[in-house]
């Protein structure tokens, strides 16, 4: 028999934990994307896919609900049978772990650029994936402790950043609002990858046998992804402001720009960028850490392990590997948008079948009674 | 077992800790503060060492290699003396009026390449993360353009978008390799001075970042200040008017200040103009606030463009025997509306001639009309807009002394 768990998270922390996952390397490319779909009028296409997951992270949270004692491994077993359960609950850890390489690899370009302009891949990657392994092996008080405070420093150096990147701000930059042209089919995959940096609420699936309230989980989720879609659509709207949408379609990590425009002469940290970047190294922690974790703890419910922690040091080297092969910016930037259209099977198909099947079975207990 | 695991994971990580990889001491480094762009000469490029071209044997080093016809851009480098700075900070001075900086130059046909040139003679590895200032010279910025210049700027992480641009009537190397009147860097010098930390509102403030915005942009043309060897010092005042990538024209200072007005980009300034009361007399007023109204209206396939400058002054010089109580505000607030708006119909005369459009007119256009946007040709279009400036100064501030 299963063992009861114990219920301690906060919808505070829930919501932090949503922000934590989808807040990660993804943001600083972000407007460069958004350019590229709807020109000027960039920063309405990333509301408008907000919309799309806060509407999917609601169906989500009502469907887990339902389902107060279980993980989705649990979950998708008891709905659609022990071989269908087992193929969607591996297509979830498939997705969690997909980010682990992608973000490592934008941490190693971040280190690259600012801090330690040659280290090598295997002291960057390499130490911060040890370092990733040893947090996830933890339980998920820790990681949930860890990712509180860690995502609230890059929040507000990330807020502190936006906001004083105003004073180069030029509303003129916006117009036209609907952009120059209609969205382009050539860049399908750019709008798809935009879906991957929403892609927060599936902590949830795991989540929710370790609430306090499980009840309130459609609050925590609506609030989580109503926070990831102003916060997104708020940057990218400044970066847009700030440079145009032409000259941000020329930068690689417009997110990183913005800090090296903002000028603070008379104050004592002249160069932001800097701080950003720091910052920001915790935020792709985090990220990478809800995903790991939960990546190990799904393979080790799955194959009927005791503790997860094997798993989180035994995925390293795999991690390691995987994250060597994107070579360049290229590669990775087209394996993101992969893995957008990954994250839209995951966030929005996904949950809508399970809630159907959910439906379902509930009608015909009801009418075998 | 577990406890030689964690010890070894302990030591492993305390290695880590420093943070270095690859780490360089700071003497062994060389920190470029400025660099400056030129057409090559081609006697120089015969004769390094010819006299008149404004070198010191003592501070700059020459390395000219075989130059071939590719080879265009003349870099030069400036970067402090330590031990310079480090005297003269202390009190001890650097001795003999030597300068406390080092300009490097070499010719070749990429920035790159130039920086390998330099290198070879430098025990210290050139570090850019501290370049604030970029000066190209005019023959450059007419013939090769900006855009070849600052591309290595743009893709080079260590430098900043908001290392000033400027553009120098003359060679960039000249100016850079003068001594400044007042402190020890060139670099610094000029930084004050085309900085909004000047106080003056007869340059033109951009940088890197501000002129790749408006590069990239449809509907605007950039514009940077302009830096010029005086007969004992280095002068500001006045802007470089860039075109398709190009030095197109020069605005001149009363012409700056006027552009500033018409960005809404306007620091204060003293306007002198004739007395109401008196035509020979002067008065000096400082124009202590002003900006601009873009009023763009459509006639069939055409645009017609009103600017209405709006702003407030008040009076600080009297060359007559009399003080403000004499005066009758509106005469005064006309003739103040004159001055103001004579200099914007030159400035904006200036613009239309090299057809550059540095007030963003089409820009505004492109936002609100995108579809007519699409057929225009801006260029000509620009050229030949009809632009009507209407200027509306207040006396508005307070007086200390109402009569002579």
């Amino acid at each position: 028999m299963r063992q009861k768990k114990e219920r301690f998270i906060t919808i505070r922390q829930t919501v932090l934990l949503i922000i934590c996952f989808s807040i990660g390397g993804g943001i600083l490319y972000l407007p460069n994307t958004a350019a590229k779909v709807l020109q000027s009028g960039g920063w309405l296409w990333i509301f408008g896919v907000g919309l799309l997951v806060i509407l999917s992270g609601l169906i989500t949270a009502f469907l887990i609900r339902m389902f107060p004692e279980d993980t989705l491994v649990e979950l998708s077993q008891k709905l659609l049978g022990k071989p269908l359960g087992i193929a969607v609950s591996l297509m979830l850890i498939l997705f969690f772990f997909s980010f682990v390489p992608l973000e490592v690899r934008i941490l190693q370009e971040l280190v690259n650029i600012s801090i330690l302009q040659q280290a090598p891949f295997w002291f960057v990657g390499g130490l911060f994936l040890l370092t990733l392994a040893y947090a996830a092996s933890q339980n998920i008080k820790s990681i949930v402790y860890v990712n509180e405070l860690l995502m609230e420093i890059a929040l507000g150096v990330g807020l502190v950043v936006t906001v004083l990147a105003w004073q180069h701000f030029d509303p003129v930059h916006l117009l036209p609002v609907f952009g120059e042209s209609r969205i382009n089919p050539a860049h399908f995959r750019e709008e798809l990858g935009v879906a991957y940096i929403y892609t927060g609420f599936p902590v949830i699936f795991f989540l929710v046998p370790y609430l306090k309230l499980p009840q309130k989980v459609v609050k925590a989720t609506f609030i989580g992804t109503a926070f990831l879609t102003l916060i997104y659509t708020f940057f990218t709207l400044t970066v847009l402001g700030v440079f145009g949408y032409k000259e941000t379609l020329n930068l690689t990590y417009p997110g990183l720009e913005l800090a090296k425009s903002v000028n603070l002469e008379t104050v004592i940290l002249e160069r932001l960028d800097l701080v950003l970047i720091v910052s920001w190294i915790s935020a792709i922690f985090t990220t990478c850490l809800v995903s790991y974790f939960f990546t190990a703890l799904s393979i080790s419910k799955l194959c009927g392990f005791k503790s997860h922690s094997l798993v989180a040091w035994a995925l390293a080297p795999l991690t390691y590997y995987l994250s060597t092969l994107f070579t360049n910016y290229f590669v990775w930037k087209e394996y993101s948008a992969y893995l957008g259209f990954f994250a839209l099977l995951v966030t929005v198909l996904l949950p809508a079948i399970l809630l159907i099947a959910a439906l379902i079975k509930r009608r015909s207990i009801q009418g075998n009674q | 077992m577990r406890k030689i695991c964690l010890s070894l994971f302990v030591v492993f990580f305390s290695w880590t800790l420093t943070g270095c990889w690859a780490g360089r001491e700071l003497n062994q480094r060389a920190f470029v503060t400025a660099v400056a762009f030129d057409l090559a000469q081609p006697e120089n490029e015969s004769n390094p060492g010819a006299p008149g071209n404004g070198r010191n044997k003592e501070d700059k080093t020459e390395t000219k290699q075989a130059v071939s016809a590719q080879e265009k851009l003349e870099i030069s480098l400036q970067i402090p003396k330590p031990d310079q700075v480090a005297g003269e900070e202390g009190g001890g001075g650097g001795g003999g009026g030597e300068k406390a900086f080092l300009v490097l130059s070499a010719t070749a046909d990429s920035f790159l390449n130039g920086v390998l040139q330099i290198q070879q003679q430098l025990d210290r590895e050139l570090f850019f993360g501290h370049v604030r200032l970029i000066m190209i010279g005019e023959d450059l910025a007419k013939e090769v353009g900006i855009e070849r210049v600052v591309d290595f700027a743009n893709r080079w992480f260590q430098i900043q978008r908001m290392s000033r641009l400027a553009v120098v009537q003359g060679r960039a190397e000249e100016v850079l390799s003068m001594a400044p009147p007042i402190g020890q860097s060139t670099s610094a010098y000029i930084l004050n001075l085309i900085s909004p930390s000047s106080g003056s509102s007869l340059i033109y403030i951009s940088d890197l970042g501000k002129y790749n915005v408006y590069q990239a942009d449809d509907g605007i043309d950039p514009v940077l200040p302009r830096v010029k060897k005086g007969k004992t010092s280095i002068e500001t005042g006045g802007a470089a008017i860039i075109k398709d990538g190009k030095l197109a024209g020069w605005l001149t200072p009363y012409e700056t200040r006027a552009l500033d007005i018409l960005q809404n980009e306007y620091q204060e300034s003293n306007y002198v103009i004739a007395s109401p009361l008196h035509p020979e007399d002067l008065i000096v007023i400082g124009l202590v606030k002003a900006g601009s109204v873009y009023r763009i209206k459509k006639e069939g396939r055409s645009f017609r463009v009103k600017i209405e400058i709006s702003g407030s002054f008040e009076t600080r010089e009297f060359s007559g025997d009399y003080g403000p109580a004499d005066l009758e505000a509106k005469d005064l607030e006309k003739r103040v509306a004159a001055k103001v708006r004579q200099e914007a119909e030159a400035t904006i005369g200036r613009a239309q001639a090299v057809a550059a459009d540095i007030f963003g007119i089409g820009r505004m256009i492109k936002a609100r009309y995108p579809k007519d946007w699409q057929k225009l040709d801006w260029a000509a279009e620009f050229s030949k807009l009809p632009i009507e400036v209407t200027v509306d100064m207040r006396w508005s501030q307070t007086i200390r002394r109402l009569g002579r």
